[in-house]
């Protein structure tokens, strides 16, 4: 199963969000799992506690050229696979459907953090089975969800995931507008994440929400519970 | 137990099949990928079961939206939609109003099943009994609809080793009193039919007394006039579930005959239909 976090805003935490939901699902389903990125900070890596210089030999690239190539192992079950950043040539949609292909028969479960660079955005929703839109609260944000929305299948879209809220006038209007937006839709808005001290921390020590017992982050975890369960 | 913890026990208690993959002697790999694929299917089918429960609500809801306005039909044809479709659909959301905690098994049921099981004359305890045991094919559906005995063999002088063999408990037993109640009525039927043969042929410049059953009479006419229905249906033929088979009998004639049932007078019955087999170029196939 390919699931894929998207939104063309940067910023709105899709690469920590990939990796808490792709380490939840493995922790949940005891399955392998895989992490794709096209973001060639491969900040995934460093949210996890990871410290590698990545290289082309070692990234997607070389994986799509190639269909091989290394893998950062992240967690037990849990695998990442970088991007260098350089130019892609050639026939990249048919290298990576055969790639996903193979990758496929190996990972129950590959989580894609998707940004709009390199080509590959379009094959990624192409072949997801499910979008997952992290969000920034604000009218540019909230308008361009509108339009993604309208541009691909509403069945794909599993979840919508508010995130940085720092709990203002104006991130209560847009939620409830999103709520209007998706009244009839059959897609989970969960309850935004808040901006907080205690994930900033976590994120310094290269750790996910599932490996703190600190009580105050129950709730995010139960809202990304809710995510896993749309997925699985 | 944390709530991560408490979707990994969920998602393992799903997980769970109960196929014997040792008798098969399938290796431990293949069981893994199996069970999966398995988990998969009840998972979509979970999704296709809710999916087809509200497609039938949003139905029912235009439908009474509509009534008045009686625009109903144009709508339905508008998005494609069949009458046929709209009526199995309307048929098994009755169902679900009906059977709420049983979701799933209506909506494993076969558009044929749904149309026997809210036949008007099926009882609702008949329907309840159904889903009850999850009675989904239906031919196992007729045999329970059926007036005779679902455990017994039908013939009981053809097995009476059968008959031992599926008395295990009262309700088996209440089963055969029922039966031999049924063959007493047959016989009694004949016995009467007999007298009236007798008086017939005794009388047969006189009035016509005999008037044979309701369903002797439909059969006749549908032998007569090319109108093919299975043999299956043949079993299932009575007074009370004619109407059943006619139900078979396809979308433009149904309702017509629908209406020719209501008719009391055989004659007149038998005019209509003689019409409707000239409006449809003398033959009608059931299926």
């Amino acid at each position: 199963m390919i699931i894929t976090l998207k939104n063309n805003k940067g910023g709105v935490g899709k690469s920590w969000l990939t990796l808490q939901l792709a380490h939840g699902t493995q922790i949940a389903t005891e399955e392998k799992v895989l992490i794709l990125t096209s973001d060639s900070q491969n900040n995934i890596k460093d949210f996890a506690g990871i410290n590698i210089e990545i290289n082309e030999a070692t990234g997607l690239e070389t994986w799509i050229k190639k269909g091989d190539g290394d893998l950062i192992r992240l967690r037990d079950n849990l695998y990442f696979i970088p991007i260098a950043g350089t130019h892609l040539r050639g026939d990249i949609k048919n290298n990576f459907l055969k790639l996903i292909t193979e990758l496929k028969k190996e990972y129950s479960y590959i989580f894609i953090d998707s940004t709009p660079v390199m080509k590959l955005d379009d094959i990624f929703i192409e072949q997801s089975d499910g979008i997952i839109i992290p969000t920034f609260l604000d009218g540019i944000t909230t308008t361009s969800i509108e339009n993604f929305i309208k541009s691909v299948s509403l069945n794909k879209i599993k979840a919508i995931i508010p995130n940085r809220f720092n709990n203002t006038k104006k991130e209560k209007f847009y939620y409830e507008g999103l709520k209007n937006i998706l009244a009839d839709e059959n897609i989970e808005l969960i309850s935004p994440i808040p901006q907080s001290a205690i994930l900033g921390d976590l994120i310094d020590k290269g750790k996910t929400i599932w490996e703190s017992e600190n009580k105050k982050l129950e709730d995010i975890k139960n809202s990304l519970i809710k995510v896993i369960r749309e997925i699985l | 137990m944390s709530s991560l913890s408490k979707l990994k026990a969920e998602i393992k208690e799903r997980y769970k099949s109960t196929f014997d993959f040792e008798t098969f002697e399938i290796d431990n790999d293949t069981k893994n990928e199996v069970i999966k694929r398995e988990a998969n299917i009840f998972k979509n089918f979970e999704k296709y079961s809710q999916s087809s429960y509200e497609i039938c609500k949003s139905l029912y809801e235009v439908s009474i939206l509509l009534k008045g306005e009686g625009s109903f039909m144009a709508w339905y044809q508008n998005i494609g939609l069949t009458k046929d479709k709209v009526s199995e659909l309307l048929k098994r959301w009755q169902l679900y109003i009906n059977m709420p905690d049983k979701i799933p098994y209506i909506a494993s049921l076969s558009n044929q099943a749904v149309k026997i099981i809210t036949n008007k004359n099926i009882d609702e305890t008949t329907v309840l009994k159904l889903a009850d045991k999850g009675i989904k094919k239906v031919e196992d559906i007729k045999k329970m609809i059926s007036p005779s005995s679902s455990v017994l063999p039908k013939e009981t002088n053809e097995n009476k080793n059968n008959i031992e063999k599926s008395i295990t408990s009262s309700n088996d037993l209440n089963e055969l009193k029922k039966l031999i109640k049924n063959k007493e009525l047959e016989l009694k039927n004949l016995k009467s039919l007999l007298a009236q043969k007798e008086k017939e042929i005794e009388n047969k410049d006189n009035l016509l007394l005999f008037k044979p059953s309701l369903a002797t009479v439909e059969l006749l006419f549908l032998r007569e006039n090319n109108i093919h229905i299975d043999l299956d249906d043949y079993d299932l033929i009575s007074d009370f579930n004619i109407e059943l088979i006619f139900d078979e009998i396809k979308e433009n004639t149904e309702q017509v005959i629908k209406l020719i049932l209501r008719e009391n007078n055989i004659e007149k019955r038998n005019q209509h239909y003689k019409a409707l087999l000239e409006e449809k170029n003398g033959t009608i196939n059931c299926k």
